[in-house]
């Protein structure tokens, strides 16, 4: 701590707090933009990901080109700048990335990130002039094979209009010129039920309609080879055909030949001039013409506003009536406000009370319909409150029951429009965004405050116990524990809530995962099939952090120990791709992790040997111990760290770590396996934790911790440092006297005998400005602190730890320890 | 800032169509391929409005609109079905859930345009 110290004060005085500021900043969002930028190199090979990857990457590119940019690294934005036109490059070229253009691209980010890293260690000025040369010259090579290559001639359908190629556009607005009557027709796949299309007859009938001068077809709904049923239309096709027939004729001649009885749907649209022009020149400008007449308007306005009336008619509930009535104002508040009848911040319930608009009959009638049940049953509210209520429970048990969040809104509603009558302003108040960021440092505060009251509620119950124990049961004790127990629901509520708030879905770090196992198993040259499941289960986001490296080097052992080689795969008559299953479960308030493999399991017989030959076993034990002993066997530290691990085939490198890891997160392993079949590890985890930092140190050779942040100072002293002031000891350190506390007599533990020989006391001196006087430090440590069950509360006890080798810890309370004085 | 829509559909071309329709009209889209997915966005996001499939495997679409109508995290988002099922009750089930509209497959465009501009307000 003081060399930290010092090295800042150095820092100060030669003005370099502020350029390391500086830095820091560059680095913080260099590391941001760069961060997991892999995985959506990976996209780029995927044909359907690769427009959103593409994009993703290169909106954080320029991002960072800025940033390098306003840092005067102009070779670094040289770099990244080819670096853009290349990824632009592959955008809109060829449909697949070839994995040595994807290669280069992983290293080039490999690159910039340990420059960044190196950068970070040894100063911004490393970034100046960074040796980039291999990099560059590869990326010209790359580039002019890229013009080489053919334009993109497939289409995504799913956005049809907006990745259709260059020459697509251009050659669609000139159809257009030439003749008015041009659709896009989609042949569109809805369901799985099977059909029998003529697909001659279907392209004759198209060629009778008009000329057909554009073929686009979706084959994304093409599963698997195996789990293909020929009998069903997987393909979407897309159009483009000139005619001088309306779209609803077209549409009911394609019918005649695909039958409707068919989960395959003809749209028939017309492609408008101002679309086109739209995409070809900007996206969206939400404000161009419509292309849609005035009766059309008036048609649909009619039918919304009718299938409004429907749904406020089906209200079975006041409360569901109230409900639908804001859902239906709220919607014609956004027809008028379409209509420019009212303006945005107009408010149309308002403005039909006061006849200050002209309206549609059937659109005023409405309102006012709402308005009125509205206001009666505000009436009825106040009127009889309990009736009300008593109604609301019979009805909840109706099947449409009062929502909380129904309760919400509605509340809001009449809220804004009393709000509106005084303030006159608009609906679009109602929703206000509900949404918040917090920093996390908050959050864990607040954990660690509600953490401190269910403790001292613990102590209040413990407290109560006593005052009964001395004074006898009474009416107040009995009140007292009344709110005890009303406070210790509380307490747990709140502590639930906060909870949750910290609760992340566990695919932030399975994500992570895909380009690592690529990388690996392409070193290895074995094939594996990445399938992830649960990916939405939530867990504490301390814990997904922490879970990256032990699940890193569970999945790094299952490729390189559990999975086969190909050829040995087909050899055994399993599929030449290994099968790599990640898993997340919730069981009760566990989180359970599954990592499979289909690979050639644990030999347990192997194991054995193993484990005799280094003597954790003998050999007659060995014997007699079953399968689940044998894979014990590989938790122990050191079992296999040889260089011969490959020959045992299995696991167990550094199981034992990634035990400690998970032990250390409140959780624990297991592992199963069958030889041949393969090996799966259960990570079982607890979906929130709390970690805290304590002090360890022995008493008695037993092992306790007292928190890290109650922790002044650790000091040795002598025995005649220790004095007498007023019949009791105190330690004098510096000039500064302090009471002692010789834990181990404080909780009963002192055997007279042996404190006589020591000379050397370790002490440790709390904030509070007591010496506790202990056997021996360890160090420190993160751990979970668990409150104990109220049977065994006590105040002195924070609560207890279960630390990584299994033994478990109490912590002790560092308030209490100078009341004792 | 251009309104923004939620379609949901497992199948990738009606979200394509639906999208490119919209797009036009210059609404963001985003797509969710099922109802967890869609659940998944509607929670992170505020969207203007979303597009509901009703047969979707996983979750329906009904279940889909119940559930976001009981959270109603963003405050009233209106909500369009779209059906391929043309039963009298299919759409007072809709509505029963808390659908705003009822389309029926295949969709007129404009008719899809002006229903999506009509109930976000937006010309």
């Amino acid at each position: 701590m003081l060399a930290t110290f010092c090295k800042n004060a150095y820092r100060d005085k030669v003005g370099m707090t502020e350029m390391k500021n500086e830095s820091n900043g560059f680095i913080k969002n260099a590391k941001k933009l760069l961060d997991n930028i892999g995985f959506f190199v990976l996209g780029l090979e995927d044909a359907y990901e690769k427009d959103k990857a593409a994009e993703e990457i290169l909106s954080r590119l320029s991002e960072l080109l800025q940033l390098c940019k306003s840092y005067d690294f102009n070779k670094l934005s040289s770099f990244i700048e080819s670096l853009i036109k290349l990824i632009k490059e592959i955008a809109q070229k060829e449909k697949f990335l070839d994995t040595e253009i994807s290669d280069f691209l992983l290293d080039s980010f490999e690159r910039i990130i340990s420059l960044v890293e190196n950068a970070e260690k040894e100063g911004l000025e490393t970034l100046k002039a960074p040796e980039l040369k291999e990099f560059e010259g590869r990326i010209s090579e790359f580039l002019d094979e890229m013009d080489k290559m053919p334009q993109a001639s497939v289409i995504h359908t799913d956005d049809m209009l907006r990745t259709i190629s260059k020459d697509k556009k251009i050659f669609l607005n000139e159809l257009i010129q030439k003749s008015e009557n041009v659709y896009e027709i989609l042949l569109q796949v809805v369901g799985t039920k099977a059909v029998e299309i003529d697909v001659t007859e279907f392209f004759d009938k198209l060629k009778e309609i008009g000329e057909v001068t554009h073929i686009d077809a979706d084959t994304r709904k093409l599963p698997l080879l195996e789990e293909l049923d020929p009998s069903i239309p997987y393909i979407s096709l897309t159009f483009v055909l000139i005619s001088d027939k309306n779209a609803q004729e077209i549409e009911d001649t394609l019918y005649k030949v695909i039958g409707t009885d068919t989960d395959v749907k003809v749209l028939v649209s017309p492609v408008f001039p101002d679309a086109i022009e739209k995409f070809t020149t900007s996206k969206g400008d939400s404000l161009s013409a419509m292309s849609a007449g005035e009766d059309k308007v008036q048609e649909v306005m009619d039918m919304i506003i009718s299938q409004q009336e429907e749904f406020y008619k089906i209200a079975e509930t006041p409360e569901d009536r109230r409900w639908r009535g804001n859902m239906v104002i709220n919607v014609l508040q956004r027809i008028a406000e379409y209509m420019g009848w009212v303006t945005k911040s107009g408010n149309l319930v308002k403005m039909i009370k006061t006849n200050k608009i002209k309206l549609p009959e059937r659109f005023v009638n409405l309102v006012n319909l709402i308005i009125n049940n509205d206001k009666k049953l505000q009436e009825n509210e106040s009127k009889d409150r309990g009736v009300y209520a008593a109604r609301t429970e019979n009805e909840g048990i109706e099947r449409r029951e009062i929502k909380k969040g129904e309760e919400k809104i509605l509340q809001e509603y009449n809220e804004s429009i009393s709000r509106d009558m005084t303030n006159n302003k608009g609906f679009s108040e109602i929703e206000t965004t509900k949404t918040l960021k917090v920093d996390q440092t908050k959050i864990d505060e607040l954990m660690k405050l509600v953490g401190e009251l269910v403790a001292v509620n613990n102590g209040l119950s413990f407290m109560i116990k006593k005052i009964e124990m001395e004074y006898g049961s009474t009416d107040v004790t009995k009140e007292l524990k009344d709110k005890q127990v009303l406070l210790k629901r509380i307490g747990n509520d709140l502590q639930d809530i906060v909870m949750s708030l910290r609760l992340l879905p566990i695919k932030y770090i399975f994500d992570r995962f895909p380009r690592m196992i690529r990388e690996i198993s392409r070193k290895l040259d074995k094939k594996v099939r990445l399938v992830t499941e649960g990916e939405e289960t939530q867990i504490d986001k301390n814990i997904v952090t922490a879970l990256y490296d032990p699940m890193l080097h569970i999945i790094r052992n299952a490729i390189d120990h559990g999975i086969e080689k190909p050829a040995e795969r087909l050899k055994k008559g399993k599929s030449e791709e290994g099968l790599l299953v990640l898993k997340a479960q919730k069981i009760g308030d566990k989180v359970i992790i599954e990592v499979r493999d289909d690979g050639r399991g644990i030999d347990t017989e192997v194991v054995k040997a193993k484990a005799v030959q280094k003597g954790f076993v003998s050999a007659e034990k060995a014997a007699t111990m079953d399968e689940h002993a044998v894979l014990e066997l590989l938790f122990i530290p050191g079992f296999s760290t040889s260089d011969d691990v490959t020959e045992l085939s299995g696991r167990g490198v550094g199981m034992d770590v990634v035990r400690d890891t998970v032990r250390r997160l409140g959780g624990n392993v297991r592992l199963m396996s069958k030889a041949g079949v393969g090996t799966s590890v259960y990570l079982e985890l607890p979906v929130t934790m709390v970690t805290s930092r304590v002090l360890l140190f022995t008493l008695k050779e037993r092992r306790y911790a007292l928190p890290l942040e109650s922790v002044g100072e650790l000091v040795k002293i002598k025995v005649e440092d220790i004095r007498k002031m007023k019949g009791k000891e105190v330690v004098v350190l510096r000039g500064e006297i302090m009471p002692l506390l010789r834990l181990k007599e404080f909780m009963g533990l002192q055997n007279d005998a042996e404190e006589k020989f020591d000379t050397e006391y370790s002490l440790v001196v709390l904030n509070n400005g007591v010496a506790v006087m202990v056997d021996e430090f360890i160090g420190e440590q993160e751990i979970i602190i668990r409150p104990l069950p109220e049977e065994l509360s006590s105040v002195y006890f924070l609560g207890a730890a279960i630390l990584g080798d299994g033994d478990i810890v109490l912590v002790l309370n560092p308030e209490k320890l100078g009341g004792g004085i | 800032m251009n309104p923004s829509v939620l379609i949901v559909d497992d199948s990738a071309a009606v979200r394509g169509f639906h999208g490119s329709i919209l797009r036009n009209v210059g609404f963001e889209v985003e797509e969710a391929a099922n109802g967890y997915e869609a659940l998944e966005k509607y929670l992170a996001k505020k969207f203007d409005l979303l597009l509901v499939d009703v047969n979707m495997p996983k979750m329906h679409g009904y279940e889909l609109i119940r559930q976001i109508r009981e959270q109603e995290l963003h405050g009233f988002v209106p909500v369009i079905v779209i059906s391929t099922e043309s039963g009298e009750n299919d759409y007072l089930e809709a509505f029963r859930v808390g659908a705003n509209l009822y389309l029926e497959k295949p969709v007129d465009p404009i008719c899809l345009q002006l229903s999506a501009k009509m109930l976000t307000g937006i010309r």
